[in-house]
């Protein structure tokens, strides 16, 4: 997709819509960082007048989690993107006022709602990321967003705790009134519809399947991190000098390295090596003392891994948009499984509280989603492989797929039904799907489908397409 | 499909279902029985160590007999729901010693791309590595023979006559759903 250039920008300067994406997202983003999601500028105003902010910042959690969930029910235009994004930074302003004065009911209020339209806004973004950037360059702009919004953050919660936390606040607010106003300049028009990103694609490949691997691994992972604000965090408060500018740094160089990784070099590895850098930090975290030195090691390691998985399934999340009409949808969701698994390891680590064997059971919960991560990363993998192989049939001219299909199902010899079974599966359907087509029931597509995989010695989808794509090759060729 | 056909189907998987929460009922009394044992041990009460263990393997016996049974119902399910042809036999072997023990007048068998199923009992193929290898039609019988690479196995149904135009619509069914074309023998 070509970008469009839709920004007036400042004197010769002209913004792309992608740029403008970037900078809306790291300006909203790096408040959201900063204030209500477990930031600093709220811990301090909340320390400084002696506001208790344990249970409430659960609840704000639970409305970011809820806002970012339902956003993609409620909103399924660009044009109410748009609207929901302007109107949620001007409320997120305004509810920012409410911190200059005394602490009271509203400060609830005014938290925990412009937490939820934080999170809708954040969804809604989802169809800006779309139609600004082209799906190759998506991993590009999630990075550049996060990095910007993560030094953003780091410099506004530098303010709060080194200056004052009403400075904090102040510039936070600036920082979204930016934000309104370069989002004053996304462009409200529905984007041109290209062919391959049709409604058909989403019912053919039944995204849900996919996308509910992704947050279950997403929660999983992120568990980890809600732990970490928990237990990690409280234990290195004296450092504050440090951990007030150091704590985001790892996450931010992490997210560099990842977003100019080379194409070639498999992403796996780094995956395992990053669940690896959580482990050993829990581990860091149990023998070493809580010195600096040890924070730095600590905190290195959690925040580096944790660069490297929200790169990943922010990526995957990007990708995935061209398969929808409506990106708020899979971002909000994709997202708020992110938060969940944030709300519940914060929830566990509040619960085990700082007991003596605090950090023991923080370790156990650690060594469980160790445990189950690389089975569910692998067959999460395969679920999103067999969608990439399916997009690359998909991408086929009819004909061309047609012939394709015929001297690839000839091949294996296959009977009448399971050759109406093997052009539905290698046209993307599911079970389900083929079942209710051939008015059979899913036990027996799935019984046929095993007999079609045992007669070509595969184990997968994903496997057949790739023989298919072979056989076409050597046709070719 | 007749009432009574409909019947007969759910009599079958009725049966095999009944079985199965049997089997399944005595596998949850054993884990509850562990269960108790177990934290029983651990409170006041002294178990000793063999009678925990004779109940865990039990239940674990039990469990692979409550999943052995569920995949006969699962089974069972398939064959019903991709019938090709349903008679009343008298049943024989490869052998041609008729089978004791079930009497002929009540006994239902369903053919299928995936198995025979008469009374509880499954012959399953084009499964699991099983295939399909034949079928034979006769005047007064029905023999599909099937197997893997190690061994082949014949079962002969005798049935009642059938007419031409049903005779060719089985023909068919068999050539689309196991890519088998009968032989017709006169």
């Amino acid at each position: 997709m070509e970008k469009k250039e839709t920004g007036k920008g400042f004197s010769s300067i002209h913004l792309s819509e992608q740029n403008i994406a970037v900078i809306v997202f790291s300006l909203f983003f790096s408040w959201l960082l900063s204030f209500p999601f477990q930031g600093q500028i709220f811990y301090t105003l909340a320390r400084s007048v002696g506001f208790s902010s344990n249970s409430l910042i659960f609840e704000v959690i639970a409305a970011h989690f809820a806002g970012l969930f339902l956003c993609g029910f409620v909103i399924k235009t660009h044009w109410a993107a748009r609207k929901l994004m302007l109107f949620s930074i001007a409320f997120c302003l305004t509810a920012s006022f409410t911190f200059f004065f005394a602490p009271s009911h509203l400060w609830n209020i005014a938290l925990i709602s412009s937490s939820f339209l934080a999170g809708g806004c954040v969804a809604a973004w989802g169809f800006f990321l779309k139609s600004g950037t082209p799906k190759n360059e998506r991993i590009k702009t999630s990075a550049d967003g996060l990095i910007f919004s993560n030094i953003l953050m780091i410099l506004l919660n530098m303010a709060a705790i080194h200056i004052s936390p009403r400075i904090g606040l102040g510039l936070s607010m600036l920082v979204l009134g930016a934000a309104f106003f370069f989002a004053r300049r996304l462009p409200g028009a529905e984007p041109e519809v290209m062919p391959s990103c049709s409604k058909s694609l989403e019912s053919h490949y039944g995204i849900a399947r996919p996308l509910a691997f992704l947050c279950i691994f997403v929660v999983v992972i992120t568990i980890n991190s809600g732990l970490m604000y928990q237990v990690q965090g409280p234990a290195y408060a004296h450092l504050e000098w440090l951990t007030s500018w150091y704590w985001a740094i790892p996450y931010v160089v992490a997210l560099y390295i990842m977003r100019n990784l080379p194409r070639r070099i498999n992403r796996t590895y780094i995956l395992y090596i990053a669940i690896a850098m959580i482990g050993f930090s829990y581990i860091s975290f149990m023998l070493l003392d809580r010195s600096a030195a040890s924070y730095l090691v600590v905190n290195t390691l959690m925040l580096g891994a944790c660069g490297v998985y929200d790169l990943f399934w922010w990526s995957i999340l990007g990708e995935m948009l061209d398969l929808t009409d409506n990106p708020a949808q899979i971002l909000g969701m994709g997202l708020s499984a992110n938060v969940l698994g944030v709300l519940l390891g914060g929830l566990v680590g509040n619960t085990i509280g700082d007991g003596p064997n605090s950090s023991l059971l923080a370790m156990a919960v650690v060594c469980v989603t160790l445990v189950i991560l690389p089975p569910l990363h692998r067959h999460l993998t395969l679920v999103l492989k067999d969608h990439a192989y399916l997009t690359v049939i998909s991408e086929m001219l009819p004909v061309e797929r047609s012939k394709a299909l015929d001297s690839f199902i000839a091949m294996g010899q296959l009977t009448g039904r399971e050759s109406e079974i093997a052009q539905l599966l290698l046209k993307g359907k599911t079970y389900k799907a083929i079942a209710a087509e051939l008015h059979v029931s899913e036990n027996t597509v799935k019984t046929h489908i095993k007999n079609i995989y045992a007669k070509y010695k595969i184990q997968s989808r994903s496997e057949l397409i790739n023989l298919l794509l072979k056989q076409e090759l050597s046709t070719l060729g | 499909m007749s009432i009574g056909l409909l019947l007969k189907e759910v009599v079958i998987l009725k049966s095999i279902r009944q079985k199965l929460y049997v089997y399944v009922g005595i596998t949850a009394f054993g884990c509850l029985l562990l269960v108790f044992m177990i934290t029983g041990s651990l409170t006041r009460m002294e178990m000793g160590l063999v009678p925990v263990m004779l109940i865990a393997v039990f239940d674990i016996v039990w469990s692979g007999v409550s999943f052995r049974e569920y995949k006969r119902l699962k089974d069972a399910q398939l064959i019903i729901e991709n019938r090709i042809l349903n008679i009343c036999p008298v049943i024989s072997d490869q052998n041609d010693r008729r089978v004791s023990g079930i009497p002929a007048e009540n006994l239902e068998v369903f053919i299928s791309c995936f198995g025979i199923l008469f009374d509880s009992r499954i012959i399953k193929f084009s499964q699991e590595g099983i295939r399909l290898k034949s079928v034979d039609i006769g005047r007064d019988f029905i023999t599909l023979t099937y197997g893997d690479d190690r061994q082949i196995r014949s079962t002969r149904l005798l049935r009642p006559e059938i007419d031409s135009s049903e005779m060719i619509g089985i023909v068919e069914k068999f050539r689309y759903e196991t890519g088998i074309i009968p032989t017709i023998i006169a």
